[in-house]
């Protein structure tokens, strides 16, 4: 039965699950208005009550919007930092926690970390499958963008060639980040650290000229500002990693004596399978530590999952209580309502129109508040997104997917089937005394 | 009192890491394998991982495994593709000397196709490792369906 399930399309999946959630919600329907008109009245209900369903409404909405706006938000996060990091197949460090590293060379978040020697570096550079060996190197910043040093075939690695101008060719050129406050022909002077205690005049008499802008990548590097590696370690007044007869030339080889150091070198192989041959030699004890961004993710977002799980259950509590708040809403709604409905019943109303008039009324406020709710979800999860990217550079997309859609869909099928207890209840008082009321 | 305390803590599990545990290694041409494990699964497929050291001289490839009664197994590797995790299969990947290779869940397995019937926690499975080095019958230990490690894991054997 399983692999019957799994062998199904995922939108033959998608379709059965919400037939069987709205199944009983139909059958229960077409039970009960069979023959029946009760519109008219539901319609008359709903506009003389109009405030009061408003308020009803807009509860439902909130609270379904409320759930399934973080329930996206939390997916569209995970996805969004994975996609940030895809371009890091391997990272080689010095050794220490994976996670740091991670977060210091993919997500450039400051760290203090080792540096990797030159004779570290040629042999990672120097590997048959290695088709890329990027050193990177941090610490300095412009205006609050970290300046890295690397290498231009990392740049074009990274975000493809530049939408505007060119790629560094020599030392004292850079290349920004589409989100950098910049024009090409821009000079700055790279300040030493990052924050609020960077020194803006540790490296006064050197000049960075801007030369290309990157396209963007949806990550931190946007708002990062890429020179030749040659010209982080000049600043810092150490050798350039080349001989004096190179001339100016940047880029590798480097020569690994005059290699002055990089906390992190990023590598892609020459092939997917490659990447495992790799990381077994590239890791090495007490020298170098080589890792899948990607897996120290993972093994994040199973952490994650925990809290994932967290939030969805108290989205259900959420949704159990609102589903409560709802019955007993209809209760006090069936009430405002009982005279006229008593009425109808010594007219002669039968007793399953009574039921169909009130059940209808409670479901068309289900009905609205869940779609509502799901336009809400859609909106909260747009501008969280918003709010997240900004923060963190990280492009973040949460939109609502078929998942939240089911769980609005469970929610509306659960309450319109409880639904039906207020509306017994409403047969069940005499009608004399209702209509002395 | 002071000899029981004693044999309590020589007999605690701190002291009992660093014991060879025979069953949990394996071995071939300098080639060890050890904690091969899987999960418990009622699918007719199934991940298979290990840490794998090359104690040898020479370097060993990883090609695949097989189970005693028939059904295949070969390298695959997850990678994040589109923000999601997608499986690949691989050729056989080298193990340099003196390198190891560890083998773990959401990052490169062996996967066996056309299980017949459903994994136990707690029960074992007989497979053949293949390796450039010869074929090696190891013991597959099925831990609980959301293991994430072999329940010897950390210990070193």
């Amino acid at each position: 039965m399983t692999s019957v399930w799994a062998a199904l399309p995922v939108f033959m999946q998608n379709g059965l699950i919400a037939v069987g959630l709205l199944g009983p919600l139909l059958l229960v329907g077409a039970l009960l208005l069979r023959g029946f008109r009760p519109w008219p009245l539901v319609r008359a209900l709903l506009w003389r009550f109009r405030w009061a369903n408003l308020m009803f409404v807009l509860l439902i909405a909130v609270s379904i919007g409320m759930g399934i706006g973080l329930i996206a938000q939390e997916r569209g996060l995970r996805v969004g930092t994975a996609k940030a990091a895809e371009k890091f197949d391997l990272v080689v460090t010095a050794p220490g926690s994976e996670l740091t590293m991670m977060l210091a060379a993919v997500y450039l978040q400051p760290a203090a970390v080792p540096l990797l020697d030159g004779f570290a570096y040629d042999r990672i550079a120097r590997h048959d499958h290695v088709a890329i060996a990027a050193p990177i190197a941090f610490g300095d910043s412009h205006e609050g963008a970290p300046v890295v040093g690397t290498i231009a075939d990392f740049v074009t690695h990274l975000a493809g060639d530049p939408v505007e101008g060119r790629l560094f060719q020599r030392s004292g050129e850079a290349v920004i980040g589409s989100a950098i406050d910049l024009k090409i022909g821009d000079r700055f002077t790279p300040a030493h650290g990052h924050g609020a205690r960077a020194e803006e005049d540790a490296h006064d008499g050197f000049e960075i000229e801007v030369v290309g802008r990157m396209p963007p990548t949806g990550s931190p590097w946007d708002r990062a500002i890429l020179i030749p590696v040659e010209t982080v370690w000049e600043v810092h007044g150490l050798a350039n990693g080349h001989r004096v007869e190179e001339g100016d030339r940047i880029g590798p080889p480097f020569t690994p004596e005059l290699f002055p150091g990089t906390p992190a070198i990023i590598v892609r192989a020459t092939e997917f399978w490659a990447n495992y041959a790799l990381r077994s030699e590239f890791t090495e004890a007490g020298e170098t530590m080589a890792f899948f961004p990607g897996t120290v993710l993972n093994d994040l977002y199973r952490v994650m999952g925990d809290v994932r799980q967290a939030m969805s259950v108290m989205s259900t509590v959420n949704q159990i209580l609102v589903a409560t708040a709802v019955l007993l809403g209809l209760f006090i709604l069936s009430r405002l309502f009982q005279r006229q409905l008593a009425m109808l019943r010594a007219l002669g109303a039968p007793r399953r129109f009574i039921l169909s008039v009130v059940w209808g009324y409670g479901v068309s406020l289900l009905l609205a508040g869940t779609a509502l709710g799901l336009t809400f979800g859609f909106a909260a999860a747009a501008l969280l997104s918003r709010l997240v990217t900004q923060r963190t550079d990280i492009l973040v997309t949460a939109s609502i997917t078929w998942s939240e859609v089911t769980l609005a869909l469970a929610f509306l099928s659960a309450t319109s089937f409880l639904s039906l207890i207020p509306a017994l209840v409403v047969l069940t008082r005499p009608i004399v005394e209702n209509l002395q009321k | 009192m002071r000899y029981l305390f004693a044999a309590l803590l020589f007999a605690s599990p701190a002291f009992a890491e660093g014991e060879p545990d025979a069953a949990h290694l394996f071995e071939i041409a300098g080639l060890e394998i050890l904690h091969p494990w899987t999960n418990a699964t009622q699918d007719n497929h199934a991940f298979v991982y290990m840490e794998i050291h090359n104690e040898g001289a020479d370097p060993v490839e990883i090609i695949g495994a097989r189970l005693l009664d028939g059904p295949q197994g070969y390298l695959v590797g997850f990678r994040m593709q589109g923000g999601k995790m997608g499986i690949a299969s691989l050729p056989p990947i080298p193990v340099a000397p003196g390198k190891h290779l560890d083998l773990t869940p959401r990052d490169l397995a062996i996967r066996l196709d056309g299980l017949v019937a459903p994994l136990v926690a707690g029960q074992s499975l007989k497979a053949v490792l293949l390796t450039s080095a010869g074929e090696l019958e190891i013991d597959v230990a099925i831990e609980s369906m959301s293991a994430t490690r072999h329940s010897h894991s950390g210990h070193s054997h």
